[in-house]
């Protein structure tokens, strides 16, 4: 466990909420008024909470559509929770199979743009080039377009450049899995060696055995809810004997049950949110606080008055002054 | 007002990235070709050609805006700005829906990426004006020190490219007609900017005089006009008849460099969302 119990994540009543579009104006509608839309909700996260320490690696396992990917693109700053508090301290970067690679630049090229994007000097690059494409350990195809490559090999090139960006915490969802035995050796030393650096891990998978091995503290999200999260053996013993259960399970219940439970992420609201937040039995918010906690963390910010008096002036003095050059 | 400076801030502090990339991009998007960056100012000059062939050559009575100044030079310099402007705008509109895929997965100050755009497009002006300005000289058009007007046209290019890349990249992600609009309008202010014919040979009647007043308000006809103004030794920017031009002018780029900035910040954490 790590020495010292250093924050780096932590969350308090996470949410976030899709609007389901039926036509494409409501995607204008949902642009213009974006929190009274009217439309079909639905509730990826309910609000989820917890503090994750530097040095700790967390497994995120749960069904498909249950929220995990959700939730690592929230805790890496790619995507915006629609509630909720979040506090990350460090550098996250996220691996997710063939992201954000370019189709038709060459590995290499990949490699360079997503370095320069990144921040680097080309002088940075060139001293750091070699390294990744080792790991990566593409051959010949590093100079081939990326939109040849095989999505193991997609995801190698992907870890590669993500692990020598060496952020304090790393997101890995569902990367490792494509990849071959070799390989996955490799990039388990190398999240090994991250461990004994002290940062901070998430690792996103359904291959329980590699969660088992890798991690201290699992999570287990269920419909958007976090179910449990606690130490690996006690988490995963729980939720195997759930997947016995719910394979057991006839077809008929079995889709009976997930519809009910994607009914339940449908009719979720605010008000049952804030209800939550006020019956929660380890931390007492008081109802301001909740109201607070609760508000939409994106409340689409007003123009302040002297900007847009300001830029009131600035279409007079225009007119005034078309008006007067046309006379 | 505070939005604006923020963007400001990102761009400074993020200088050494967007020279990078822009060059990046330079390379990229010609590599494909056996010409390469040849193709950068290839393109344009053969667009240059075919305007002169008709307006020049063809039309003849189009042209000829000044006694000493020949056509083709008056229309190079007017056609070369027009060229990087129209590029510019029209790659802004689309950098951040086509960058989103690659930026996404990654933190990223989004609100550089059509200052890239401008910075890449600035290796074919050059090379157009170089063109230009060569044109000039051999056609024995004398310098004056009018030109150094030309940095503060230059400027203010800057300032309208960044203003309307702000603005036109945000409303794109947002309503993804609007560069089917914009590309149309671009296609009627290429008429109306005097990129190819003096404007102010609309002088007849009452009605063409007012269409000529409507054409001077539009802020591209001002920089085509200003870039003139600079190589061709015609006015400057302050003189009577530019100035209330120029007052119009930076209005116009302030209250789209407010609006833009205002809209950027608002949605810039949701684009993901709504792509």
């Amino acid at each position: 466990m790590a020495k010292e119990r250093v924050v780096k994540v932590r969350a308090r009543y996470v949410t976030k909420k899709y609007d389901l579009l039926v036509k494409k104006s409501d995607k204008v509608k949902a642009i213009f008024n974006p929190f009274k839309t009217g439309l079909p909700n639905f509730w990826s996260l309910k609000g989820i909470s917890f503090d994750v320490y530097a040095g700790e690696t967390i497994g995120l396992i749960g069904v498909n559509g249950s929220g995990k990917s959700t939730l690592s693109n929230i805790i890496s700053g790619i995507i915006p929770p629609t509630s909720g508090e979040l506090e990350v301290n460090g550098e996250t970067s996220i691996i997710a199979i063939g992201a954000g690679l370019r189709g038709q630049l060459t590995g290499r090229e990949n490699i360079r743009l997503k370095s320069l994007m990144m921040g680097m000097t080309n002088a940075q690059i060139d001293q750091q080039i070699t390294a990744i494409i080792n790991f990566a350990d593409l051959g010949d195809f590093i100079d081939q377009p990326v939109k040849s490559y095989s999505s193991g090999m997609k995801s190698r090139l992907g870890f590669a450049i993500a692990v020598h960006d060496n952020p304090d915490i790393l997101i890995i969802d569902e990367a490792l899995s494509v990849g071959d035995e070799t390989f996955y050796q490799k990039a388990l030393d190398k999240m090994m060696e991250f461990k004994q650096a002290g940062k901070t891990i998430f690792f996103v998978s359904h291959a329980l055995s590699q969660v088992e091995m890798f991690t201290d503290r699992v999570m287990w999200i269920q419909y958007g809810e976090l179910k449990e999260f606690g130490p690996t053996n006690e988490v995963l013993e729980h939720y195997r004997t759930w997947n016995k259960w719910f394979k057991k399970l006839g077809k008929k219940e079995k889709r009976e049950y997930q519809e009910e439970q994607k009914q339940k992420q449908k009719a979720f609201t605010v008000d049952m949110l804030r209800e939550n937040v006020l019956t929660d039995p380890q931390t007492k918010y008081s109802p301001t606080d909740a109201k607070v906690l609760t508000a939409s963390a994106l409340s689409g910010e007003k123009m302040p008055l002297l900007s847009k008096t300001l830029m009131i002036s600035l279409g007079i003095a225009w007119l005034v002054l078309a008006y007067i050059s046309l006379h | 007002m505070k939005e604006l400076l923020l963007i400001i801030k990102e761009h400074l502090s993020h200088f050494g990235i967007i020279m990078r990339l822009a060059r990046y991009e330079d390379k990229a998007t010609n590599q494909g070709n056996y010409l390469g960056m040849a193709w950068q100012f290839l393109n344009p000059a053969f667009q240059v050609g075919t305007y002169y062939l008709v307006f020049g050559l063809g039309l003849r009575s189009q042209g000829n805006p000044e006694a000493h100044v020949p056509y083709i030079v008056w229309m190079l310099f007017g056609l070369s700005t027009w060229f990087f402007m129209n590029g510019t705008f029209m790659a802004g509109v689309s950098s951040i829906t086509s960058k989103v895929a690659m930026v996404s997965k990654m933190k990223f100050p989004i609100s550089i990426l059509p200052t890239v755009r401008y910075v890449s497009d600035l290796t074919s002006f050059w090379a157009m004006l170089g063109i230009s300005i060569v044109a000039m000289l051999v056609s024995g058009v004398p310098i004056t020190l009018h030109i150094l007007q030309f940095f503060y046209y230059f400027i203010a290019m800057t300032a309208l490219m960044f203003s309307f890349g702000i603005l036109n990249s945000t409303v794109n992600v947002l309503i993804p007609d609007y560069k089917m609009l914009m590309s149309s309008v671009m296609r009627l202010l290429f008429w109306t900017s005097g990129a190819i014919w003096n404007v102010d040979r609309l002088n007849g009647n009452h009605m063409q005089q007012v269409i000529a007043g409507i054409i001077k308000l539009n802020p591209f006809y001002y920089i085509v006009d200003g870039m003139r103004d600079s190589f061709l030794s015609q006015a400057w920017f302050w003189s009577s008849d530019r100035l209330q031009y120029t007052i119009m002018f930076w209005l116009f780029v302030m209250f789209i460099a407010l609006l833009g900035s205002h809209l950027h910040m608002k949605f810039r954490a949701r684009f993901i969302d709504l792509i």
